[in-house]
């Protein structure tokens, strides 16, 4: 697990964490190669760094670990536009920036990016070279470029003020939608979009005397509402544990109802699933599914996707969809996830895709 | 056993097959008993640096600190990097060229030496940054 001591330098809203430990992100890069089983590889994936913290015990309202984190993949350009409105929606009503989203996007890169002005990343030329792909944290967004936070020192438009020790890169929307691979989405599950917060709007709205009629002040308070989750005890032959869940709203187009999963061992989480319910599929989405190397060959994952089979029948979906992320495409998690959506009696398909950039998928029927 | 050096691109995409066979090439030149591996390891996911980095990692028998095949190829990745520095220099004049690292190793991937080709001159400096983490954070 990543060394939690605090780093200069990577808090993503400086000045505004006064009480919030961030990981060295070095460290954290460092347990996601190993949580994948690479740990002779020197890169590696967003998801994987989620996952080091989903496994890790809840410490408080202001820190993103097990069931208080929620992470999803967006697709579109929309999307990223529309996090960020709420955010600057949130910021103008001062709800702390600990329970703002944030967003991260991986890209490709070419050499030209190295050399870009004010680290405006220019759309590479046919004969540019590839360097290999390249994460970073978005801070801001407008109608046409997402700024981006620098972790290269020497990279980048220099900021101001009280940003003055930080350097910022532009992703241009062209640069986005044809060298963009994989957006992440990350942000405290017990506030945000939820049952709770929808309830607690309409509430507002009532009491503002415009039943039906938001608007952004009234949508940020609600923002803070909180979002319990719920668990109940599991038992796998003689261990007792505890299968959690956490109902919110995705931040993807149309807000579809997303489940946050995992099983808790007493100490902290050891399983984790995500399931994404869209409004206009037949089908619900297994997002997230995930076992660490020493809790598996127990159960746990046939025990989480019974328990989407349930919620996605719940809904009235007919069938239930498990995707596999690049991340997972090791040399051994392709086979382990094709043997082990086989023994559901699922259907496999390979289908690669960006955004998320998945390998493929299983699709089951539910019956 | 004899003594072998591991070189290894930091980013597998910034050195072509040609340009580290030429680096093999000379470093065993300077001593013909010396081993020298490339592993150019097949990265997943994400992880471009601004350093263009080079690493050795020593697995000889002889100590790391006498060994004149370490101090050798050392100098001659050295050499190599701030050639690539001054060449994108000269191409590009107006813009800061990528810094450029090499750090050397002991077998157990400790970094025992490091150095950075950087502005303003394009020399090498020693980096200090670089000798506090271990090749890849194994331990």
């Amino acid at each position: 697990m990543p060394s939690r001591r605090r780093v200069r330098g990577t808090a993503i809203f400086p000045g505004s964490l006064p009480h919030v430990s961030v990981p060295d992100p070095t460290q954290e890069w460092y347990a996601a190669r190993r949580l994948g089983g690479e740990p002779h590889l020197e890169w590696s994936f967003p998801i994987l760094t989620y996952r080091t913290n989903a496994l890790q015990a809840e410490t408080g309202p202001f820190e993103r670990h097990g069931l208080d984190l929620a992470y999803e993949p967006l697709g579109a350009w929309e999307e990223v536009i529309g996090c960020f409105a709420v955010r600057h929606s949130l910021k103008d009503a001062s709800v702390r920036p600990e329970w703002w989203p944030t967003i991260s996007i991986g890209f490709a890169f070419y050499e030209s990016g190295f050399y870009a002005p004010s680290g405006r990343l220019p759309l590479p030329s046919p004969t540019d070279s590839f360097r290999g792909r390249h994460v970073m944290a978005v801070v801001d967004a407008t109608n046409d470029a997402l700024k981006v936070i620098s972790s290269w020192s020497k990279w980048g438009e220099q900021g101001t003020g009280r940003w003055a020790t930080f350097r910022f890169g532009y992703v241009s929307r062209a640069y986005f939608e044809a060298h963009v691979d994989s957006v992440w989405l990350s942000r405290a599950a017990w506030v945000g979009p939820s049952v709770e917060m929808d309830h607690r709007l309409k509430e507002l709205n009532l009491i503002a005397g415009t039943p039906g009629r938001s608007n952004p002040q009234r949508f940020a308070e609600s923002w803070s509402t909180a979002n319990q989750r719920q668990e109940k005890p599991l038992r796998i032959g003689s261990w007792d544990l505890r299968l959690r869940r956490r109902l919110a709203f995705s931040m993807r187009n149309q807000a579809p109802h997303l489940d946050f999963l995992d099983i808790h061992d007493g100490h902290r989480p050891i399983a984790r699933a995500h399931v994404l319910h869209p409004r206009d599929h037949d089908y619900s989405i297994v997002q997230e599914l995930f076992v660490p190397p020493n809790k598996r060959r127990h159960g746990l994952a046939t025990v989480l996707v019974n328990h989407a089979l349930e919620l996605a029948r719940h809904r009235g979906r007919e069938r239930l969809r498990i995707l596999l992320h690049e991340a997972d495409d090791n040399d051994h998690g392709h086979r382990t996830a094709l043997d082990f959506t086989k023994s559901l009696g699922f259907k496999w398909c390979d289908a690669r895709s960006d955004r998320p950039n998945i390998l493929g998928y299983a699709m089951g029927k539910i019956s | 056993m004899g003594n072998r050096i591991v070189v290894e691109p930091g980013n597998p995409y910034d050195f072509t097959r040609d340009e580290l066979d030429a680096l093999r090439r000379e470093i065993e030149a300077t001593d013909g008993s010396l081993e020298v591996i490339l592993d150019v390891r097949e990265e997943r996911g994400y992880g471009v640096t601004l350093h263009e980095v080079i690493r050795l990692v020593w697995e000889g028998t002889e100590d790391i600190s006498t060994a004149g095949g370490a101090v050798s190829a050392f100098a001659i990745a050295v050499k190599l990097a701030k050639a690539r520095w001054w060449k994108a220099k000269n191409e590009q004049p107006t813009q800061a060229p990528r810094p450029r690292s090499v750090t050397l190793y002991n077998a157990r991937g400790n970094p025992v030496k490091a150095i950075v080709v950087d502005e303003p001159n394009g020399e090498a400096i020693q980096d200090d940054g670089n000798t506090r983490h271990p090749i890849r954070g194994l331990e």
